[in-house]
Order: structure tokens, then sequence, then C-alpha cells
């Protein structure tokens, strides 16, 4: 009689775990999955504006009772790797996480991945010439770091199979062709191309508070492919009023100290975006302090970045694209693809951000319009006056 | 008397050597103070200070091995050097409840009668002595699959390796001491549940880098050297043991018996199947490995598979607190910067990696090797892991690769003083008066331990085709 009720027990036991079991493989089966994949870290302030925004949008969503997320994040930490090797390894990684997780979305942040791991995942058109479009992604991955590799090499001879996920991109400079995302049907994404009105605008009242005479304005960029693809858009753009100088894209520390140069001896405001990737003479990447630091000194004429922690960094100003927006609006787009709303697929910035540091306006003897000010203090972006201005190591002075 | 005298003069010696040990706890993180307060701020340097009278106090093995761990939580939380959610992250992460769950499986399989039954057919049918090898290994490595814990397997097989043991039979008893411990040792950093440090690197690793080597994923990428390791030891075993052991054959006494609950061993291996079968349906039903764990553990309790009473006395409370507080040693060093700062601090290495890879893991595991002549497998694996983990990014090479050849090389060991199963098994075979040859034990664990080296060195070319390296 004892072994009927132990029985009949570990049968209703057995019972409620089977109802558990099955209500968590249920909800597990009706949650969305989006993987968000960085080319960057956690160590670039632009990388978590940008999860902020993402979960900002998440937040938003879950309380007006979307679909259950779940929602994984991916660093490829490429900027403090720039070699074919890591980015090899790190792409095989992502791939590892999309073939085990199987995500329906894949949100790509910057444009390293999205040639790294977009390309691989789309559902490109039949009259696509996929063969042509990886051989030059494959040019523009390994341009400047290593000699062109087999196409196998980073992993682009061949698509991911079984079903697709949606690739929502996000931080893009340029034009998407490269990546052969316009010949696709399951992309959608907004574009990080600069604010140019609001540049311009910058320029203009930077040109007004400067004493001395402005001939015009010069890009000057690190060389890594985000940066010379930045270049190509500031030659595309008209800069008018300003006359617009050819582009640098310096590699090493002699050509940017140059490029300073140049912009001095012909009068030209510099207009800086990208200066991570700019070695020194050991073939290490000088800090971006230091580097940031050592061209305030010397540029004669006032420098304007164009990038979120140009004036962390020691700048004295930057007009930045909002990376809070982008994060936002590629979650948008995400849970767009999850509903089935029929949405714009493609979005342009539209927010951006102003940095100030009071210190070097001054000692430029600046008087800009108070607005700048204003908006800068409140967005957090501002920097007063500090007694200290300059500490630089590791670059040459002069 | 002489006796209770020479008993006198080893415990005072004893006394002195923990002396010694407690002034190094306090004299050398003061040394390293000195050294390094002008080059980093006081957090930082404070944290390395006492995370080297940690280690220190693990190097002489002067309390259980999780004191250190916690005390150095303790200090650096009442310090304020390390918030209290990194500092005890480890004790809600990941790990901690996959090892609790696992710990909860292998208590429950050491209550079944499994090995017992393994015993009895071989007593049953006098096998041979290249059987009872076989059974041997087979039962160490079947072993490696579930239970977490070298020492604990051995235990576990312990009565079955004891009843074949013959005496008069020195190189036979030594096969099977040999096929003992290294059926139990050899293939634990191959499956991720064959031992606790296996868990420790996991927490060491970030999140997206351990979502690939949950169990499956780890087998994968140390599929080679597991296969290297294991033809390698079969032949070993067998080649030369098999011959050795070829004598008259004493027929086994039958076994005592044993108290055998035929629904639990089949329940029990039920769960097993279970696990199995969760890790391979992984891509379908997404449930982490963690938590399918701990939920067949959970299962063992509704179904009173386990008591109270032997909860207590089978669960290795300790390894777990152990781990819970090492596993959060990645975290701190990233929290106080000192990740990068410590891959800093071996220039050396980043060129002759970067020249020839074989050469810089060659560097590697000699210094592992060199560090463990003085340190327990443990508290080695850890300050190598803290040391070299960061800096394996800077040469471009998987974090798990690092630690999983220092894993696997750090637990190997030559003499007895290295590794808790062969010295605990080398006290039985003296105490119970067994002949076996030291010799021929210390030939085999050279040979075994070259032959861990040289699978890290055939499974390069694998990783690199993985892409981890």
């Amino acid at each position: 009689m004892k072994h009927v009720f132990v029985l009949a027990k570990f049968a209703v036991i057995g019972a409620l775990l089977f109802v558990v079991g099955r209500l968590v493989l249920m909800q597990n089966d009706a949650q969305a999955k989006i993987l968000v994949v960085h080319s960057y870290n956690t160590d670039l302030a632009w990388v978590n504006d940008v999860d902020d925004g993402i979960r900002r949008a998440a937040g938003t969503a879950q309380q007006s009772g979307g679909p259950h997320l779940n929602l994984r994040t991916h660093y490829m930490n490429l900027r403090n790797h720039p070699d074919c090797n890591f980015y090899k390894n790190a792409a095989a990684e992502v791939r590892f996480t999309l073939d085990d997780w199987k995500p329906e979305v894949i949100i790509l942040v910057d444009d390293l991945a999205q040639a790294l791991v977009g390309f691989n995942q789309l559902a490109l058109h039949e009259n696509a010439d996929r063969y042509a479009l990886a051989q030059r992604l494959n040019d523009w991955i390994s341009g400047g770091r290593c000699a062109t590799p087999a196409l196998d090499f980073f992993g682009l001879d061949r698509p991911a199979d079984g079903p697709l996920p949606a690739v929502v991109f996000a931080g893009v400079n340029g034009g998407t062709a490269l990546y052969g995302y316009e010949q696709a049907s399951n992309v959608s994404g907004i574009f990080e191309r600069k604010n140019y009105d609001a540049l311009i605008e910058t320029l203009v009242s930077l040109e007004r508070a400067y004493a001395g005479d402005v001939a015009g304005i010069m890009m000057l960029n690190d060389a890594s492919p985000t940066a010379i693809t930045e270049s190509e858009n500031y030659l595309a753009q008209d800069w008018g009023p300003f006359t617009a100088a050819a582009p640098v894209n310096a590699a090493n520390l002699a050509q940017w100290e140059a490029a300073v140069a140049t912009a001095n001896a012909r009068d030209l405001m510099l207009l800086i975006a990208n200066y991570q990737n700019v070695l020194d003479t050991n073939g290490l990447p000088v800090p971006a302090e230091d580097l940031v630091a050592w061209t305030e000194l010397h540029a004669k004429l006032p420098v304007l970045g164009v990038n979120t922690r140009f004036v962390a960094d020691g700048g004295m100003m930057t007009v930045a694209i909002a990376g809070s927006e982008q994060g936002e609006v590629a979650m948008e787009l995400a849970l767009a693809v999850l509903n089935g709303v029929d949405t714009d697929p493609l979005r342009e910035a539209k927010q951006f951000l102003i940095g100030l540091n009071q210190s070097l306006v001054r000692k430029r003897g600046l008087a800009l319009p108070a607005i700048y000010e204003a908006f800068s203090r409140e967005i957090g972006s501002f920097i007063p006056v500090v007694d200290d201005l300059y500490v630089v190591q590791g670059v040459q002075d002069g | 008397m002489a006796d209770t005298s020479s008993i006198e003069i080893q415990s005072a010696r004893y006394a002195a050597r923990d002396l010694l040990a407690w002034c190094l706890v306090g004299l050398l993180p003061w040394l390293l103070y000195l050294q390094i307060a002008p080059e980093l701020p006081l957090h930082q340097t404070e944290f390395l200070c006492f995370a080297l009278a940690a280690i220190v106090m693990w190097i002489f093995r002067l309390t259980p091995d999780f004191v250190p761990g916690l005390a150095l939580l303790l200090i650096v939380v009442l310090l304020g050097i390390v918030p209290r959610e990194i500092a005890f992250s480890g004790f809600y992460s990941q790990v901690f409840f996959l090892i609790f769950g696992i710990f909860v499986l292998a208590a429950l399989l050491a209550e079944t009668a499994w090995l017992h039954r393994l015993e009895t057919v071989l007593v049953r049918k006098n096998a041979s002595f290249p059987m009872r090898l076989l059974a041997v290994v087979a039962a160490g490595v079947l072993m490696t699959l579930v239970v977490p814990s070298p020492l604990g397997r051995a235990s576990m097989v312990q009565p079955l390796v004891h009843r074949f043991f013959q005496n008069a039979q020195a190189a036979g008893n030594s096969f099977l001491a040999l096929a003992h411990i290294h059926g139990a040792t050899l293939l634990s950093t191959i499956i991720l549940t064959g031992n606790p440090l296996n868990f420790v690197l996991l927490g060491m690793l970030d999140d997206q880098t351990s979502n690939r080597y949950q169990w499956l994923g780890w087998l994968q990428a140390a599929s080679v050297a597991g296969l290297v390791i294991a033809v390698g030891f079969a032949a070993a075993l067998f080649v030369f043991g098999a011959k050795r052991g070829a004598g008259p054959r004493a027929a086994m006494q039958a076994t005592d018996t044993v108290h055998v609950d035929p629904l639990r061993d089949w329940a029990t291996l039920g769960l097993y199947v279970f696990l199995l079968v969760a890790i391979l349906t992984r891509p379908i039903h997404q449930v982490p490995l963690e938590w399918i764990v701990l939920a067949l553990a959970m299962a063992v309790f509704f179904f009173s598979g386990l008591t109270l009473a032997k909860l207590r006395s089978k669960f290795d409370w300790p390894t777990l607190i152990f781990v819970a507080t090492v596993v959060a040693w990645g975290p701190m060093l990233d929290h106080l910067g000192l990740s990068q700062w410590l891959a800093d601090q071996m220039p050396l290495l980043v060129p002759i990696f970067e020249r020839n890879i074989y050469l810089g893991f060659a560097i590697t595991m000699a210094g592992v090797f060199v560090i463990r002549l003085a340190v327990p497998g443990a508290p080695a694996f850890i300050i190598l892991a803290t040391a070299l983990l960061p800096f394996a990014q800077t040469i471009g090479i998987s974090p798990w690769v690092l630690g999983f050849t220092i894993l696997t090389v750090s637990e190997g060991f030559i003499w007895p003083y290295q590794h808790g199963v062969f010295s605990q098994n080398v006290t039985m075979l003296d105490a119970e008066r067994i002949s076996y040859r030291m010799s021929s034990l210390i030939f085999f664990n050279v040979f075994f331990y070259l032959l861990r080296c040289g699978a890290i060195f055939l499974s390069i070319p694998f990783w690199k085709a993985l892409n981890l390296i």
C-alpha cells in the first residue's frame, strides 16, 4: 500500500515538473531574440550611448506590451586590435553565437560589424553578384592592415545557412552599397551621416569669432577604413561658404603632425572625426588624449571635432551625432521587423550633440554664441575653465 | 619513546613552517607595496598586496582553500576597493549554480551502487588483468563526465581498484594504481564538468566568450587534446601494462554486500540521460546549462533522492565557496583597470608569441611546470590565469585557449605532493602494505606530463582552424 502512495506522489511531482518545464519552453519559444553586435567595446563612450538608446527603446516597447525580448550584446572590440587576424577571430566568434543562438534580428553597430558580420547574413536579390561584393569587401577590410587575404579568411566566401535574421544597421557613415545592403531584402537601419548643416553653422560661428584669416577647412583623420569612408563623405559634401581642402588620412604621427603644419600654413580650420588609430614610431596607437591635446596646442586656427568623445579627449569643441538616437532607432526598426510593421527602413540621424571646453575657448580668445555653452551644459558635455590646460605625454612637442 | 619524540620533532617542524609562512603572508605583500606603490594608485596597490597575501596563504595551505579567497573579498569590500556587487559576483554567477547543481547530482551518484555492480560482475567472471585495467580506466573516465572533482572520482573508484591489488605483483599493482590515478585525472580538463577549475576558467571569461564554451562547445574546442591524451594513455597502459600484469591470476574474494536500491540507481542514470539530451538539444530549447543542471538538482530533492544528512556529508561546500570567491578575480581586476597593467608586465612574451606561436606555448607550459613545483594546482591556476588571460587578447589568442593550456598542464603532476589523487593513492598503498614500484609511477607520470604538453601542441592547428588563434 505504501508503495502505491509513494509512486502516486512521484507521478504527481513528475506531472507538476512537466507542466512547469513546458511553460518555460513555451515562453522561451515566444521570446524574440535580438543580438546587438558592436564593432567596438565599452571603453568607447559612443558604444555606451548606443547601448543606452537600445535599452531605452526596448524598455518602452516592453511597457507598451510588445513581444517579450531576449537581448544579448556582443562587443567585437576591433578598435583596440586593428589587425586582420583579430578581425577574423572576432568575426568567427560572432558567427558561432549566431549559429548557436539563432536570433531573429541582429543589430550591427558601426561599419566594421556590417562588413564582417552583416554581409554573410544578407538575403541577396537573385541578380546580385555575391562574389564581386565579397571581393570588394575583402579588399576594404584588409586595406592598410594586411595584404588582401583569400576570400575565406574573413569568412566572406560563403553565406550563412539556415533561416537568415533581419539585419538592422546603425552607425554607418557613408552608404551601404559596399556591404551589399542595397541588393538585399532583409536590411533596415539608421545612418550616422554627419549633420552637415549644423557643422557648417558652427564653422561659420568659429570663423566669425576667430580674429585671423580663414582660407577654408580641411578634414584630418586616421587611416582606418571608417575614417577613409568619412573622408570620402567629406569630399562629396558642399561646404559652402567654405572652400574644402583635400582631406588627409594620417596613418602615423609624422603624417598627422605634417597635416597640422599644412593647415596652419594655409590658414585652414581642421575638422577631426577619427583619431584612435594613429601609430607612433613603435607602431602603437598614440593615446587619443595625447593626440588631441597636441593638436589643440599646435593648430593655429580653431579645431572642430566631429566625434562624441572629442571634447572629453581634450578638444575645444565638437558637433557629433548622438549615439543614443542610433541605438533607439535601431531598436525601433528591430521591433518593427518582429511585429511585422511596415515602416521606412532607412533613417537618417536627426539628433546631434555639442561639446565645449571653456578653457580652450578662452585661450583662443573666441566669443561664441551663448547657445553653444547652454546646450552643452544641458547635455553634460561642457567642461568649465580649469587651471591645468595640457598634460601631454608620449607625443613629442613640436 | 623514540616514536613520540620523532612525532614531536615533526610537529615542531610543522609549527615552525607555519610560523614562517604566516610571516611571509605579511612580509611579501609589504615588499610588493614598496615596489609598486609609486607606480599605481592606492586602491590598485592595496588590491594587489592583499591578493598576494591570499596567494601565499594558498601556497602554504595555511587554511582551507576557500578562506583566503573569502578573506580577500571581505577586505576589498571593507576598504571600498571594489563594490560589493563585483566582489561577490561569483556567488550569483552562472558558474555558481552550475557547480551547485553538478555537485548535487554527483552526491546522488555517490549513493548509487553502479560501481559495486561492476565489481560484482568482474569478480564473478574472474576478469583478466587487461580487463581489470580497462574497468578501472573506464570507471575513472566515465566519472569524469559526471563528477566534477578528480579526488571525488578517485575515491569512488577506490574500492574497485582495491579489490584488484594482489600481493607480490608489484608491476601489476603499479599499473592498476596508474590506471586509477590517471583515469580519474587525465581527461579532467577535456570535459567541462570534469574539474572545479574548469568552472573557474569559464567564470573568468566574459559573457560573450563563455557562451561559446558551454558543455559541447568546451568539448569541441578540447577534442583534439582529448583524443591525443586518450590514445596516448590507452597505448601506454595496454602496451606496457597488460604484459607486466600477466601472471597467475589469483581468484578474488566475493564482494561485501552493499545496500542496493535499484529504483535510485536507475533514476540517477535517467537524470544523467536527461542531462545529456538537454545538452545536445540546447539549440532547440535555448535553456542555459546552469538552469538545466539546477532544475535537475531540484528534481533530486523533489523525488527524495538525497536526504539532508547525506547532502551535508557528500556535498563539497568548501569547493563551491572557493570557486565562487575566485571567479570574481577577473571582474575585480577589470574594475580596477589592473588587467591591462598585468598584461603590460609581460612585454617579452608578446614578440615571442608573434614570431613563433609554438615557442610561446612552450614557454608558457614551462612556466606552468616551474610554478607547479612549488604551488598547488588551484592557486597555481589562479595566479597564472589572472596574470595571463588579459594578455591573451593582446596576442590574438582566445583567452579560453590560454586558460585551457594552463589548466591542462597545471593539472599534470610527477611527484606525489603535486596532486591530491596521487598522494592519497601512495598513502593508501603504503598504509595497506601493497607492493608497488614508485619508479614506474614516476616514469609514467613524466610520460603523461609530456603527453599533456604534446596534446596542446597538436591542438594548435585545430584551434587555428576554429579561429581561436
